[in-house]
């Protein structure tokens, strides 16, 4: 961490601020406490929670879950449905129902496969309808753009990170997974990956990174797959959907000139975007 | 004043005060529907692009790291 960083809890990770004054840091604690307290699965009292425990078809979302439903959504276009903001039953059906640091490994079987029903939302302003039973998890974006969000926060040069994802401004040194560095300039990188949250249920091996096309978590050739782009928003959604696309996701991110980079195992392949950045920088 | 009158007198009332509601409801669902502005919104559909370079050990740059979360 640099000298001039800040650090805090946020989110179930760490979020790191560099380059932000008192004032500019106390305002990004309160975004992310703010943020938390809205998109949070866990919470009974959050707005996600309240609104998946809505019993009508329609309702009336506040500005800020707006904000994300409507970038969830636009991020689900993009993706052409990889990252779907409707895997929320998806996601406890394989376990992860509390907070990470409270999940164990559970002998009882998942529960049923919950496939992605983005296509089924309709948002008009602040009114969002979506079909009964429909379980929202929009954390597919929420953490990276609230770093986005954050960095806005900050008038000068600086970074904010948020469990490794990262947004950028004036540019920084960047540690990769399993070693390496770079220089991001601008914009922001993040890395996707099932290594971290694992766990075990019915003694089948479980992770957060659910496939909407099965409705289970996603079997993927990679471990990881760090992603630069324009934003910390787009890198962590580039990052997932790679992840998701296994042996397709480096051209993947080639047809959008996005640099990404793949961990399986001990084996890092590159795509020609991340190549050639690198390259030309040192020509 | 009849009782007819006056029963006419709370209907015309009635209508009006009926009439007053769904206009506020309309009122209130067109804010709701158009009311949503939040600067500029975030979209990954459009990714951009970054800008990365190799490391360089002299650099001064912070240092930050990516990784699963």
């Amino acid at each position: 961490m640099s000298p001039e960083a800040a650090a805090f809890p946020a989110m179930g990770v760490e979020v790191v601020v560099c380059g932000a004054s008192d004032e500019e840091l106390a305002a990004v604690r309160r975004l992310f406490e703010e943020w938390e307290s809205v998109f949070s699965r866990f919470r009974p009292e959050s707005e996600l929670s309240r609104i998946n425990r809505h019993p009508l078809e329609v309702v009336i979302l506040s500005r800020l879950f707006t904000y994300a439903m409507r970038t969830a959504m636009s991020a689900a276009a993009a993706t052409n449905g990889l990252v779907d903001p409707t895997l929320g039953g998806a996601v406890e059906a394989a376990g992860y129902d509390r907070d990470f640091s409270e999940l164990g490994d559970d002998e009882r079987p998942p529960g049923p496969p919950s496939h992605g029903t983005w296509r089924s939302l309709r948002l008009s302003g602040r009114l969002l309808s979506r079909p009964p039973g429909t379980a929202l998890d929009l954390n597919g974006v929420v953490k990276s753009l609230a770093v986005d969000s954050a960095l806005e926060l900050i008038s000068g040069d600086g970074f904010v990170s948020a469990g490794g994802d990262v947004a950028v401004r004036g540019g920084a040194t960047i540690g990769l997974p399993a070693g390496g560095e770079l220089q991001l300039l601008a914009g922001g990188i993040a890395t996707s990956g099932s290594t971290k949250r694992r766990w075990h249920r019915g003694g089948e091996p479980q992770h957060h990174l659910i496939d909407p096309r099965t409705g289970r978590p996603a079997v993927s050739r990679w471990d990881e797959v760090t992603v630069a782009a324009g934003s910390c928003l787009a890198a962590d959604v580039a990052a997932k959907a790679a992840f998701l696309l296994s042996d397709d996701g480096p051209a993947w991110l080639d047809e959008r000139g996005l640099a990404g980079r793949f961990r399986e195992g001990e084996v890092f392949v590159e795509n020609r975007a991340w190549n050639e950045s690198l390259l030309e920088r040192v020509a | 004043m009849t009782r007819i009158e006056a029963a006419r007198r709370r209907a015309a009332g009635a209508k009006r005060i009926a009439a007053a509601a769904a206009a506020a409801g309309f009122l209130v669902t067109l804010l709701l529907v158009r009311g949503t502005h939040l600067g500029h919104a975030a979209t990954a559909s459009s990714f951009g692009s970054s800008s990365i370079a190799p490391a360089s050990g002299s650099s001064s740059m912070p240092q930050a790291q990516t990784s699963v979360s």
